[in-house]
């Protein structure tokens, strides 16, 4: 398939799109209120200076790197959201899984978090794929989702990324139900999905 | 008149402690609690005049905290903050009992006077109640 089936991305494709949006503008109006806080601070701070208040120096110094930081924090999780972007430029690709794999626990991190999830990446070995980095990041996505859908909170879910059978394979600690959905994405990407104690998404197509 | 108490929820450290600073500077008493479970804590040991509420937050958010707040505390004053404001939730969040719903980052000037609004309203609702309780006093004891 040389195009990105769009009528795949209708409905839950553009839902996931629209979802990992969401999530990041939460995550940098985050950010924004810390500095909005701080940069208030330093307004307080000086308007006391101007009242014949000692201004403490430490303390401006403290502000100011807690900004700077802030600051980075938005840098990388634009970053992020510059790649995701990104991730529909072309259709098919060749890709390092493990970016693959770290950008969605990156983009879905704070979602898990909020629904009382944690989300790490593990065991990631350098694995090149040609791929559809969108789908793939919609699959495995909607897998997680659907995890944390059924599952207690406070469970942990993993991801890693092998070289099993010679096949490019990502997997996720936890098994999912293959619903229709994920069946026709596997299918855009030409991936296979096994379930038994873990989930296995092995991508036929090797670069 | 006493200065108002606040209570302040969000999971951000920084956040909080920053705008807690900003608060006490303009003469408020702050508490604060980084997760909805503390916050009902807080709300069970101390009084408070109004709590301002992170909507998103790990664990439990600021609807479900908003509703445990509201089942034992009716006439607290809860005003939530959001990092993204959409209609469904702000509607959600005034059916359930908010006074207001503010987008972050927060302006310092209205926020404070939501907290005016919200300590006035408690004021009322805590009058009232004590009106009604009154008036069933007499109405039992037929005086």
């Amino acid at each position: 398939m040389d195009e990105i089936n769009w009528s795949i991305l209708e409905g839950q494709g553009l839902k996931f799109f629209g979802r990992v949006g969401a999530s990041i503008s939460h995550e940098i109006k985050n950010c924004l209120a810390v500095i909005n806080e701080q940069n208030g601070l330093l307004e307080d701070f000086l308007y006391l200076a101007q009242q014949g208040r000692h201004l403490d120096i430490e303390r401006i110094k403290g502000i100011v790197a807690s900004i700077a930081q802030q600051v980075e924090r938005v840098n990388t999780i634009a970053r992020r959201l510059n790649k995701f972007a990104h991730s529909v430029d072309e259709t098919w690709v060749q890709v390092d899984l493990r970016e693959i794999v770290t950008l969605v626990v990156d983009l879905a991190q704070r979602m898990a978090a909020v629904k009382g999830f944690q989300l790490i990446a593990s065991n990631l070995e350098p694995v090149n794929v040609s791929t559809q980095p969108f789908i793939l990041m919609d699959l495995i996505f909607s897998c997680i989702d659907q995890i944390m859908e059924g599952r207690e909170k406070g469970l942990q879910i993993s991801l890693s990324c092998v070289k099993q059978k010679k096949l490019p394979t990502v997997i996720i600690s936890e098994p999912v139900e293959v619903n229709e959905f994920l069946k026709v994405l596997a299918s855009t990407i030409e991936a296979h999905i096994s379930v038994e104690q873990q989930t296995k998404i092995s991508i036929n197509k090797i670069s | 008149m006493s200065h108002e108490k606040v209570l302040l929820v969000d999971d951000e450290q920084e956040f909080l402690s920053a705008l807690s600073e900003r608060m006490k500077n303009r003469g408020l008493e702050v508490a604060t609690a980084t997760s909805g479970k503390e916050a009902l804590e807080k709300i069970g040991q101390e009084s408070y005049d109004a709590v301002i509420l992170d909507m998103l937050m790990p664990d439990m958010d600021g609807l479900e905290t908003l509703k445990s707040i509201k089942a034992t505390n009716p006439e607290l004053q809860i005003i939530l903050l959001t990092g993204h404001a959409t209609v469904k939730s702000g509607i959600e969040a005034m059916k359930l009992g908010a006074l207001d719903f503010i987008e972050k980052p927060a302006d310092i000037k209205e926020l404070m006077e939501k907290i005016k609004e919200a300590k006035s309203k408690k004021m009322l609702l805590i009058e009232k109640k004590n009106t009604e309780k009154l008036k069933e006093i007499l109405m039992e004891k037929g005086w």
